[in-house]
């Protein structure tokens, strides 16, 4: 069958099963009782030393414990939320076609821990240099590694779009579902905190030694934190075949670049505004159908602003009745498993109809006049949520996530 | 419904074989071998010595905009960018920028920057890193900046997927332009020649001579390629991706409509480009796809099998007519 012929009869993508690791939880359970309790994982670091660093404050995956044979910790933090999602799923590996089922991750630092050894080597003029080290020089790695722990054999790929990743990772693996490339995907953003990481993020000035405070007027800065959010989709037919529990649709997506600056948003949120309205126009839905965003919502001055004034763009004067929330207010910016750890979220939301909250809003900002959702969660029946990223060098990503009826 | 052909209207190849598709496609017609002794780095005490270095490169020629700094990567998908608007005849600020797309694909990225940014922080401690440095050491730093420099602000992706990359990047092209979400699309890859990855190669004793290049392409539908009088080179009869050639291969065939018999040439990196231009991981791909489209005859399918093992294959079937 040709593309264009499985476009037409366009496959329903499924959510059937989901993984996190991240600062307030190492299971899908616990994450989602603490973001809706208004619970916030960021504290002072402790895995390296962080006196000589800018910032000291992040959000650790606190109850995780680190791989003792030297395994690079970011893999490993993709390789739980995968075997999380595929538990929750009820996938054994007897379960699927591993030639069909496959796994799209997306990073922004990957498994930069270990490669760093390769660094050392060629500075202080070593060889042969380490073939682990080298191997994670290229993110492909993670993707291979967690793939064959899994048993996966279909299509194996990696993304980095910077701290869009997650959600275009999403996206990209719905497409090889929808064109029929696939049957079962593995879709998510991984991300660990690493002095590499830690010393780079910090040098450009984008985070706060006070309480992240996503809309609010006096937000001085996001603070980045680590983990992965995996969410396991599969052809709607599929699932329904064997009997999944189905959580939401994956209704459509775009990503798109601002075009515009390495780390400025376009100073009306234009690229933002757009990204909604590709995957709006990918899911064939209109904005009144839309009953939540999750927003990218950093707590940065600029992002904040911007996201607020694409959303009016894309929703008119309805952009005062969504509730939006930033749930970085308790977990922290999760690199490029932000956006993914925010789907899975999203996908929860609609599940039992709970929307969490944005934490630490105190003083609104004249800028951000819509309804963040502030400091207690509220219940409210959610069908379709537009959940929203963006990222370092002007990249954007956008995913709508459907109740299934 | 009988879908529009979405073709090939212009290429910009940058190799160690020639830099411009005239250039590049006599270059493989001709058999030409660009792999030579590296001079980029002290290969002193490595197995192999040999690499397909692009030795003269004036990137200042290929830049719309004047640059304080590029890494090695960016300066090859800056130039292949511009050579292959100007293959196409194409003038990116006439184009409506939420409809012209970019899908990229490197497998180790920015990677020297990476490592002059490590080092940094090795010898000066974090607090005095450069944060000037840091926004180049990303994997879409190079996709990034393109978007940027020509306001690209359609469907934007960068693929990282080891030595599939290239492929898949214009592949997901390829689909962008038939679900209709992008008129214009520029893809391909882009691969530099950097010590680290070149010693740790031979450390994992990997047989292949590695290489640097890019290739980036223009991708419309035919209508719009002939409206602007595009030399076209190709038409991109189908495309698939999987975890093995053949899952990939026969997705692409089925897609194309095509049986295997049809096909009159083979040119992957492993059968050909390799040879020539050294292997470019994340460019490979692409830089297969360009030279197979100088290879084939009118009339003629080619099909393009591009596979990083244990992860992504992707095959391409490419006619002219």
């Amino acid at each position: 069958m040709s593309v264009n012929d499985a476009n037409e009869k366009r496959r329903s993508v499924v959510v059937t099963g989901m993984g996190v690791v991240c600062c307030v939880g190492c299971s899908v359970e616990d994450f989602w009782r603490a973001v809706c309790a208004g619970q916030s994982g960021i504290r002072p670091l402790d895995r390296f030393d962080v006196s000589n660093h800018r910032i000291q404050k992040g959000g650790q995956a606190w109850g995780f414990a680190p791989p003792a044979d030297g395994t690079d910790l970011a893999t490993v933090f993709a390789l739980a939320a995968s075997q999380q999602a595929m538990q929750n799923a009820g996938l054994a590996p007897d379960r699927f076609d591993p030639a069909r089922a496959g796994i799209v991750l997306a990073t922004n630092f990957g498994a930069i821990e270990t490669a760093r050894t390769a660094f050392d080597q060629i500075r202080n003029h070593e060889y042969p240099l380490s073939i682990p080290a080298f191997r994670s020089l290229c993110f492909q790695s993670t993707s291979k590694d967690v793939a064959s722990a899994l048993s996966l054999a279909g299509p194996v790929s990696s993304l980095s779009l910077s701290c869009a990743s997650g959600n275009a990772a999403i996206g990209y693996a719905a497409d090889l579902i929808r064109l029929g490339r696939a049957d079962m995907m593995l879709a998510g953003g991984f991300d660990a905190i690493t002095e590499y990481a830690w010393a780079g993020l910090s040098a450009l000035k984008t985070m706060t030694t006070k309480e992240i405070r996503p809309f609010d007027l006096n937000r001085s800065q996001t603070i980045f934190s680590e983990g992965a959010g995996i969410l396991l989709l599969e052809d709607r037919k599929r699932a329904e075949a064997r009997g999944a529990t189905i959580l939401a649709e994956v209704a459509g997506h775009g990503m798109n670049n601002n075009g515009h600056h390495m780390a400025h948003p376009c100073p009306n949120g234009e690229g933002t505004a757009a990204v909604m309205q590709m995957a709006l126009a990918d899911a064939g839905m209109t904005p009144n159908e839309i009953d939540h965003i999750n927003a990218h919502g950093t707590g940065t001055k600029l992002n904040d602003s911007t996201e607020t004034a694409a959303i009016k763009t894309v929703f008119g004067k309805r952009a005062y009745e969504i509730p939006i929330n930033s749930i970085k207010s308790m977990i922290g910016h999760v690199m490029g498993a932000a956006s993914s750890v925010e789907a899975i979220a999203s996908v929860l939301t609609i599940r039992d109809s709970v929307i969490p909250p944005t934490i630490n809003y105190e003083t609104p900002d004249p800028e951000c006049d819509l309804n963040y959702v502030p400091n207690v969660k509220i219940e409210r029946k959610v069908d379709a949520v537009l959940n929203n990223s963006a990222g370092i060098g002007g990249c954007n990503a956008a995913v709508i996530f459907r109740r299934c009826g | 419904m009988m879908a529009e052909r979405i073709v090939i209207s212009g290429v910009g190849p940058v190799s160690a074989i020639g830099i411009g598709w005239e250039h590049f496609a006599n270059a493989v017609r001709d058999g030409l071998c660009g792999i030579g002794d590296v001079t980029a780095f002290d290969v002193d005490g490595c197995r192999n010595q040999q690499a397909g270095e692009i030795i003269e490169l004036d990137v200042d020629g290929y830049l719309a905009t004047e640059k304080n700094y590029l890494d090695r990567n960016s300066e090859l998908a800056f130039a292949a960018a511009k050579l292959a608007f100007d293959d196409a005849g194409f003038h990116p600020s006439e184009a409506a920028t939420d409809r012209f797309g970019l899908c990229l694909g490197t497998a180790y990225g920015n990677v020297d920057t990476q490592r002059s940014f490590y080092d940094l922080l090795i010898e000066k401690g974090p607090k005095f890193v450069s944060p000037f440095l840091f926004p180049h050491t990303y994997s879409n730093t190079s996709a990034s900046l393109l978007a940027i420099e020509y306001s690209i602000r359609g469907v934007h992706a960068n693929f990282c997927s080891g030595s599939a990359a290239g492929a898949e990047a214009i592949l997901y092209a390829f689909d962008s332009l038939r679900l209709g979400r992008a008129d214009v699309m520029l893809a391909g890859g882009a691969e530099s020649l950097s010590e680290v990855v070149f010693k740790g190669l031979d450390s994992a004793g990997d047989e292949r001579i590695p290489g640097e290049g890019a290739a980036l392409m223009l991708l419309e539908p035919e209508r719009s390629a002939k409206a602007r009088s595009a030399p076209i080179r190709g038409i991109i009869a189908g495309a698939g991706a999987g975890g093995s050639v053949d899952a990939a291969k026969g997705l692409a065939l089925a897609d194309a409509g095509i049986l295997e018999k049809r096909i009159d040439v083979e040119f992957g990196p492993d059968q050909a480009i390799d040879r020539m231009v050294g292997h470019t991981t994340g460019a490979s791909g692409a830089l297969a796809v360009a030279g197979a489209l100088a290879v084939i005859d009118k009339g003629c399918f080619a099909l393009v099998n591009t596979c990083e093992p244990g992860g992504v294959c992707v095959s391409i079937v490419l006619e002219r007519d």
